[in-house]
């Protein structure tokens, strides 16, 4: 149980790779945060340094309120899940377990039992607690049958659970995974996803997670922390990440399939309305954006984001009232009740998702139309900054 | 097709019959030597004098094995009796087990160094090692000589093994490559875990470096048990010879024709602990030969 609190935590390889630039993050206790990113964007980097594997270029990171910048990785009270599972092949299951419980024994210590009657009981329990330990993770993980097994023998799933055991056995402060699920199934990956929820509520212990598949983060996290080039993009609930992105890169990156980014620009007319013009289409923006600071900024090159699941199909003749395209349909994917349909519409790509069942009979080629629900709408400035509306 | 196939499965038993049979004639042409010390050791010393000077022709078998010829030979090495065999023995013995641990142990802890740990020059110190493996070993008698009298070590086993627990550059080289193999994330859990270096060294990484350290140990010992040089530099007295050293006492003693039954059972004695350990860690050993550097 404990917080962990990063305060401009940087990590500079040679002069100028700033893998991790000021990292700013304050987790509570008992919190399972996510920090998530495409590759190479400095999520690894930052756990890695949390963990103490890697030495920080700068700022400081506390684990329950001490400063560990320089405190060895055994020493911080925490326990990482790798990617790879890093189990020991040499020893088996049980072996691997209790690896990291087993006291350091000097060279005198190992001898002692055998004259000294105290130490010797006093070992016995060490041991007999070892194993009840051991047998406990075990049994929490659904792995009892297996610990007399080497690591060669498991499947992927069972390896990876012994992983997340030989950190559950260590009763650490702080949880670290480092991509955990990446080398499974997707059908192990939902599987595990599920149990490692289950298990952090039953823990309620401290869990710094990291991933690259942002369906993952959003799935596990009390927090996200969305990162790209080393540096924070966004800190927030899914929910919040989801509905209100702090800019472009966060909207095209969280949510499947991505956010549709409609580069345009809008016109005021003379009672104030605003209308929103792309790729030869047009369409009112609704209310709540007049008086947002559109008028301030550079009209010309804007971004307007949607959602594909805000981008519905309608009959092709049907009257609109509402802003809608016209294009062709190039592929559908059908993913059981939900189906993604991309179009081009004057030449652009862009992607709706709808029920199977509003489909009809669409098909590859056809004509389209594409109503926006522009009430959902996101505007990003030509530097990719979300614009916010004042209702909202 | 039948006939095809059956022409196939011939074509192919034929195959494998050429191949046994150069399979054979190699072996037999290896093992040859090793028959005809065999045979002579057994013989009566007439017929082994004989046989030397072509005088008769061995059979497969000696007529009349002489089994005494190898306790006689064992008795008379060194000036008392059995006292020589048994210290040379001994000696022999100290010296492999102390050299092949301390090469172990050595070499698999500076590869470790070499793969694992960044340090400032730590490529120039490998590149540095890897040239001592050019330097020919007559190079260095002389002032590795002058260098153990001056420590008062010459006619002590000393200079035979302490070298060896400071490594040898190839060993270290097989290790490094080995080890650089092994995914850096183990090493990062048992640094979670609590070990130090020493600690992921002794309890990750020897045992996962078997394949090496079989092929480590077979060599050393080989080499070890059948130097002559080091021995004969640095060993004066009778009493502090090596097998090997002893044996060429014993050849120079019995050398003679009517001797050399006596001279053939002392070799094949020295020979054994040799051939008794390849057969026992064979198995190690090709695998280890064959899979090189890949990881366990």
């Amino acid at each position: 149980m404990a917080t962990v609190e990063l305060k401009a935590v940087s990590k500079i390889y040679g002069t100028t790779i700033r893998a991790v630039d000021s990292v700013d993050l304050s987790i509570a206790d008992g919190e399972f945060v996510v920090l998530v990113g495409p590759s190479g964007c400095g999520k690894s980097t930052t756990l890695r340094m949390i963990a103490g594997l890697e030495d920080l270029s700068g700022g400081t990171i506390s684990i329950g309120n001490r400063i560990v910048n320089d405190v060895p990785p055994k020493d911080r009270n925490i326990a990482m899940v790798f990617q790879n599972y890093a189990l020991y092949p040499h020893l088996n299951v049980r072996q691997n377990l209790s690896f990291g419980l087993e006291r350091r024994r000097t060279f005198k210590s190992r001898w002692r039992g055998i004259w000294d009657s105290t130490y010797r009981t006093q070992r016995h329990a060490e041991r007999l607690a070892i194993t009840a330990r051991v047998d406990a993770a075990a049994h929490t993980l659904g792995i009892e049958h297996l610990l007399n097994r080497p690591p060669r023998e498991l499947s992927g799933g069972q390896r990876q659970r012994v992983a997340v055991g030989r950190a559950l056995v260590r009763d650490p402060a702080v949880f670290l995974f480092d991509e955990p699920l990446s080398n499974l199934d997707a059908l192990l990956r939902g599987e595990m996803r599920t149990e490692l929820r289950i298990l952090h509520r039953s823990l309620q212990s401290t869990m710094v997670y990291v991933t690259h598949d942002q369906e993952e983060a959003m799935s596990l996290a009390d927090r996200m922390v969305v990162m790209k080039d080393g540096i924070v993009q966004q800190i927030g609930s899914p929910a919040e990440i989801y509905e209100r992105p702090a800019n472009r890169f966060v909207a095209g990156f969280i949510g499947t399939p991505p956010m549709n980014m409609l580069a345009g620009s809008v016109t005021a007319d003379s009672v104030g309305g605003l209308t929103f013009h792309w790729n030869q289409c047009e369409f009112p923006l609704c209310k709540r954006w007049v008086g947002a600071e559109l008028s301030a900024i550079d009209q010309n090159s804007l971004t307007l984001g949607i959602r594909p699941d805000r981008l519905m199909i309608v009959p092709i003749d049907e009257k609109q009232d509402s802003p809608s395209v016209t294009g062709h349909v190039v592929t559908i994917e059908r993913y059981g009740p939900l189906a993604d349909i991309v179009a081009l519409v004057n030449g652009k790509r862009v992607i709706s998702r709808t029920a199977t069942d509003a489909l009809g009979a669409i098909r590859e080629g056809d004509a389209i139309t594409l109503r926006l629900e522009i009430q959902y709408a996101h505007m990003f400035r030509a530097d990719g900054s979300a614009i916010t509306s004042p209702r909202n | 097709m039948g006939a095809y196939r059956g022409t196939e499965v011939m074509n192919r038993t034929l195959w494998k019959l050429l191949q046994y049979a150069i399979l054979f004639a190699g072996a037999a042409i290896l093992l040859l030597p090793l028959w005809w010390m065999l045979v002579v050791s057994l013989e009566t010393p007439e017929r082994a004098g004989a046989a030397i000077t072509g005088g008769t022709d061995l059979s497969l078998w000696p007529p009349s094995p002489q089994w005494g010829n190898y306790p006689q030979a064992l008795r008379e090495m060194g000036s008392v009796p059995w006292q020589g065999f048994l210290n040379a023995l001994a000696n022999s013995i100290v010296v492999t087990v102390l050299v092949v641990v301390g090469t172990v142990l050595s070499s698999s802890l500076v590869g470790f160094a070499f793969a694992r740990i960044r340090f400032r020059g730590s490529r120039g110190l490998f590149l540095l090692m890897l040239s001592t493996m050019m330097l020919p070993g007559q190079v260095t008698i002389i002032p590795l000589f002058l260098l153990f009298r001056n420590l008062g070590w010459i006619d002590s086993l000393l200079p035979l093994i302490v070298p060896s627990f400071f490594g040898n550059a190839f060993f270290i080289f097989m290790y490094r490559q080995f080890i650089a193999q092994i995914p850096e994330s183990l090493l990062e859990a048992a640094k979670v875990d609590g070990y130090t270096l020493i600690g992921i060294w002794w309890r990750i990484i020897l045992p996962l470096c078997r394949p090496v350290t079989a092929i480590c140990a077979v060599f050393t010992f080989i080499y070890v048990w059948n130097d002559f040089m080091g021995p004969l530099i640095y060993l004066h007295s009778d009493e502090e010879s090596t097998l090997a050293v002893a044996l060429n006492s014993f050849r120079n003693q019995y050398g003679g024709l009517e001797d050399v039954h006596l001279l053939m059972a002392a070799s094949l004695v020295t020979m054994v602990p040799c051939i008794l350990l390849f057969a026992a860690s064979q198995r190690h050993f090709i695998e280890g030969l064959a899979r090189g550097a890949v990881k366990g």
